[in-house]
């Protein structure tokens, strides 16, 4: 969080479009909710379900931690991303592991987790096909759901080429059964795994994980030992709760009404049972959530599910990907989030790069005001002198008529001595043409139309 | 201060907006249908891609070993110990090949992840509205059979059915005594590829569910 990373947009203009990828995922979520009413109905109780828990998350999180100690899981909190580093290092060390398999979870991502194992000389191998792939070609996830959307299918077959020595294919059954090869042979040997949690239900002590692919289930099954990390806002009170917001995240997401697997975690392995991990570590991640708590409006972000639905449905985020927010949740939650999260750079830019146009609000399950949200943002924010200036010449003249018209017939008069070169704007396009007359004058200059046939047009 | 003492002081001085109780929030009723309920979940079983086949409970053991073998894997893995297992095994033909778990991972993993073409389990119960099988793995049929083997056939009773997710947990309030809970939709895939739906990314290709009436 040191300097100001701004949104980059044409980093990669190879990049190809995100419209299609985001018309399939908009289209598949329609179809499970064709009626608006219920939606709402559904929405208005995932969002009290996830209230009524954060409102009591201190609790909760208590007898969570209590019930899971009871079922033989560890327990370990972590202020930073350090410290969740640390705790999961040695669990690897005391493990005597030197490779680690992954299922999918974006908060492992968020305390750039394989970045530090590997620095220590381990391996952290990501299992879900679009993680694997964004880890081969040296990248990061650009979608939390989707990590590799911003993948064609060329793109892929070039890289397994180049990497897992196997002849170009473009059949994507082939290109799945050649990752599921690949990844066989480190389920085999690992000794440890790793996975996101969806959600902890605190009277039972439920680990809950949702996946299509069941390499989280893998990860969670083949090694000798279990770590799960979260962030400490996916608990909630009760294990029959789970169910209704499933109901709502995996449509949301992929427009499924269920995943292929459910997957449902109590503990390790029992002394008669003849598989599962024999120890099972679950890291509680802060990372600035329980600052976040504290702040009266913001706080309501920490209801998130992380579905994906408000990144498939943002025209900003379709036009420019994931990838250009620069940072580890991109998109509209990402942007009501980063900012709170310490490990990430500061963004003041973000919640400006937004048309406020609320179709992340309209979509999200859990009813986060995101639009409102970044508003809150915005207002808080502190302004470039410069900026500061600008606006407070703009508020004046649109207070004063007399004075706004003055200045405008002044502009549209002083016009062509403007410089031809605007900085960054002129670089690739023309400077705007400014027309010759006000709107103003336009307006004034039209024949009057009668009501009627104004309204009828 | 240790992290967790940190964490829990910063959150009780925190207060979160307690959630505005509205009529919306109440559950729908989702009863199950009560006519021709047993053609109806193989339709939704189906509709998950799965492969179904149907019996009465006096026919299905050989039903089951008849599926296997038409299937025609090389190695399967029955449980020598589940009640299912035990008959199935009574009908074993004579050149198939069957061999029990044990304890899969513990042993030549190499062998568990290439070498074992099909599984069966039982199951424990089944939700109607999205074709879901809910599993208690444990001893008898360790969880590696549903998750490693390409092909898993699974034995659903239709008694055991369902309506739907919220009222399966509120029937089932003791499953969260068991170590692990699978609930399983149709074949392991994936879409991470340019959203082309594909089969078999991790877990099993193919799910064959024999309902049995
Ligand atoms: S903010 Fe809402 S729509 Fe966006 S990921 Fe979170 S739950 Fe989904």
């Amino acid at each position: 969080m040191t300097e100001a990373t701004p949104i980059r947009i044409l980093d990669n203009p190879r990049e190809p479009s995100f419209r299609p990828a985001m018309d399939y995922l908009i289209d598949k979520r329609a179809q499970q909710f064709p009626d608006s009413d219920d939606f709402e109905r559904l929405r208005v109780q995932s969002k009290q379900l996830k209230q009524a828990a954060l409102s009591n998350l201190p609790a909760l999180l208590e007898q969570a931690e209590a019930a899971m100690v009871a079922n033989g899981i560890q327990v370990h909190w972590a202020e930073t991303i350090e410290e969740a580093q640390a705790t999961i290092h040695q669990i690897m060390l005391d493990t005597q592991a030197t490779t680690m398999v992954k299922g999918k979870s974006m908060v492992s991502e968020e305390i750039y987790l394989n970045h530090h194992l590997e620095a220590h000389g381990l391996r952290a191998v990501e299992t879900d096909m679009g993680e694997f792939i964004v880890q081969l070609a040296g990248e990061t996830p650009s979608h939390i759901i989707m990590p590799a959307i911003h993948k064609s299918k060329e793109d892929i077959a070039a890289l397994f080429q180049a990497h897992l020595d196997v002849p170009y294919t473009l059949d994507v059954d082939e290109l799945i059964a050649i990752g599921r090869e690949q990844l066989r042979t480190e389920f085999e040997q690992a000794g440890i795994g790793l996975s996101g949690v969806n959600f902890i239900a605190a009277d039972t002590g439920t680990l809950c994980l949702v996946e299509n692919e069941g390499n989280g289930r893998l990860s969670t099954t083949a090694p000798d030992v279990h770590v799960a990390i979260t962030g400490i806002e996916k608990v909630v009170a009760h294990l029959a709760d789970v169910p209704k917001l499933i109901r709502v995240l995996t449509r949301s997401a992929t427009g499924q009404p269920i995943t292929t697997y459910v997957n449902w975690i109590h503990g390790p392995r029992k002394p008669e049972e003849r598989d599962g991990p024999r120890a099972v570590h679950l890291v509680l991640l802060d990372n600035g959530r329980s600052q976040l708590y504290q702040k009266e409006r913001q706080q309501e972000s920490l209801q998130c599910i992380r579905c994906g639905a408000c990144m498939n449905h943002c025209p900003v985020y379709t036009r420019i990907g994931g990838h250009a927010y620069n940072t580890t949740y991109p998109g509209p939650i990402g942007k009501i989030l980063s900012p709170h999260l310490t490990s990430l750079p500061d963004t003041p830019d973000h919640p400006k790069a937004s048309t406020l146009c609320g179709a992340c609000h309209t979509v999200c399950p859990v009813g986060i005001p995101i639009t409102d949200l970044l508003l809150d943002h915005r207002a808080q924010a502190t302004l470039p002198r410069r900026e500061q200036w600008i606006w407070r010449f703009w508020s004046m003249f649109n207070r004063h008529p007399r004075v706004y018209r003055m200045s405008l017939g002044l502009m549209l008069r002083l016009y062509p001595l403007l410089p031809k070169w605007l900085g960054g704007w002129t670089r690739h396009r023309a400077a705007p043409a400014l027309s010759h007359q006000s709107l103003g004058q336009k307006m004034a200059a039209r024949p009057k139309k009668g009501v009627q046939s104004g309204a009828a047009s | 201060m240790t992290a967790r003492a940190a964490i829990l002081s910063r959150l009780k001085a925190g207060v979160f907006r307690q959630p505005v109780a509205t009529q919306a929030a109440a559950d729908v009723p989702y009863p199950l249908p009560t006519d021709n309920l047993r053609a109806q979940f193989i339709e939704r079983l189906s509709e998950t891609h799965a492969e179904v086949r149907s019996c009465d409970a006096e026919s299905m053991p050989q039903a089951v070993v008849d599926w296997m073998t038409d299937i025609g894997a090389q190695q399967q893995w029955v449980s020598q110990t589940s009640a299912l297992g035990q008959q199935l095994w009574k009908r074993k033909p004579k050149d198939a090949v069957w061999v029990d778990p044990q304890a899969p991972m513990d042993q030549d993993r190499a062998q568990v992840f290439h070498d074992i073409g099909l599984a069966v389990t039982s199951s424990h119960s089944a939700l109607f509205e999205t074709g879901t099988i809910a599993l208690i793995p444990d001893q008898h049929e360790p969880r590696t059979m549903s998750l490693v083997p390409p092909i898993h056939l699974v034995v659903v009773h239709l008694s055991s059915v369902v309506g739907r997710f919220e009222e399966w947990i509120r029937r089932y309030p003791a499953c969260a005594e068991h170590t692990n809970v699978l609930m399983i939709t149709g074949p392991s895939k994936t879409a991470d590829i340019q959203q082309t739906l594909a089969y078999g990314a991790h877990g099993p290709k193919r799910l064959l569910v024999m309902v049995v009436e």
